[in-house]
């Protein structure tokens, strides 16, 4: 078994492990939609075989048009908290994962609505919004599904609710997109990442 | 993991719906300045018979040009610092200008952004007009009054 050691029939012990992931949800949207790119991935170390601290990391660029404005933003984020594998160890084997996670979330990002047009009794006015630095934060829980597909290789899918609990940005001009979070029409921003992850065992 | 997948499948089409589904802008991007009218005698609202209002050298383009009217939705400039308008009621005819700051506001992303404007000071002519109070100064796109007009 790898990753596993079998002490005895009824004890199975999952060795701590590293493991690296990236995402590829956001360069797949990339291809269809060029206005929008995200490229992220984490780092996570497994404590056992319940609980992983999970670093997660990125950058955004999104871009927006419509009839009456541009909006333009580009950034970095990162997101730290927890996933908690809901699988019991005769079921996860020490390779598969089903389980929660929940995270803090920090975007740190430039916007800008370098065109709004107005139409109106006084004729059309075209007006712009500078550009501004905005930190946001918010917080995150998830639901994912992990496999190892070959040794130390593992696929794996997350659905994601947000719910942002500060953004700096100026009150007229409200961020249309937050990098690592999302749109931000929605109080909870639902989103899904598809990972590839290298998983690195440790020799305890 | 075989119990819970009805629950997975019944999430995934859940969101697939929620971030997938097209949304259209259902909110009020008309701002307007809302006057209600008033009788200076009576303290009462009530309804002007005849009225004609339109922007300065906008003539040809008339805001109103009714037989009755209680209440006045006044489009403002949000390319200037001010907006002049002309309110004709029978043969009295008075000027109101309304100095202002507007700023774009955003509301949502398939919206995109409105004018606000904070009424700073309003200046008009007496002829017909009595008085005008200025109730609530920022102007936005709901219903709230922003002006009392007593004729």
């Amino acid at each position: 078994l790898t990753g596993l050691q079998a002490q005895d029939p009824d004890t199975i012990i999952v060795p701590r492990a590293f493991d690296i992931g990236i995402d590829i949800s956001g360069p797949l949207i990339y291809v269809i939609d060029k206005d929008q790119l995200n490229a992220e991935g984490f780092f996570s170390y497994r404590l056992n075989h319940k609980y992983s601290i999970i670093l997660e990391g990125g950058y955004s660029n999104f871009n927006y048009e419509q009839y009456n404005y541009i909006y333009n933003c580009d950034g970095y984020f990162g997101r730290i908290g927890t996933d908690i594998n809901l699988l019991k160890p005769k079921n996860s084997k020490g390779k598969h994962y089903t389980g929660i996670g929940f995270r803090y979330g920090l975007s740190v990002f430039n916007q800008e609505t370098p065109w709004i047009r107005n139409d109106g009794y006084w004729g059309t006015f075209e007006s712009a919004g500078k550009r501004e630095q905005v930190n946001a934060h918010f917080f995150e829980s998830n639901f994912g599904v992990k496999a190892e597909l070959f040794k130390n290789f593992i696929i794996g899918w997350s659905l994601r609710l947000r719910i942002l609990i500060y953004s700096s940005s100026n009150e007229n001009y409200k961020p249309v997109y937050i990098p690592g979070f999302g749109g931000t029409d929605r109080t909870l921003q639902p989103g899904m990442s598809y990972f590839l992850v290298w998983r690195i065992p440790f020799k305890d | 993991m075989s119990k819970s997948l009805p629950l997975l499948v019944l999430s995934l089409c859940i969101l697939c719906f929620w971030a997938c589904s097209t949304e259209g802008c259902d909110e009020e991007l008309d701002v307007f300045l809302r006057s209600t009218i008033y009788e200076s005698g009576t303290g009462e609202q009530f309804t002007l018979d005849s009225i004609t209002i339109f922007g300065l050298n906008r003539a040809d383009s008339t805001i109103y040009l009714m037989d009755e009217l209680n209440e006045v939705n006044l489009p403002l400039d949000p390319s200037g610092i001010s907006s002049v308008f002309i309110i004709q009621s029978g043969t009295k005819v008075d000027t109101l200008e309304v100095s202002y700051i507007s700023y774009p506001y955003y509301l949502s992303k398939s919206c995109g952004y409105i004018y606000r404007f904070e009424i700073d000071e309003i200046f008009y002519t007496s002829s017909g007009i009595d008085t005008i109070l200025i109730i609530n100064s920022l102007v936005n796109n709901n219903d709230e009054e922003n002006l009392r007009t007593f004729f």
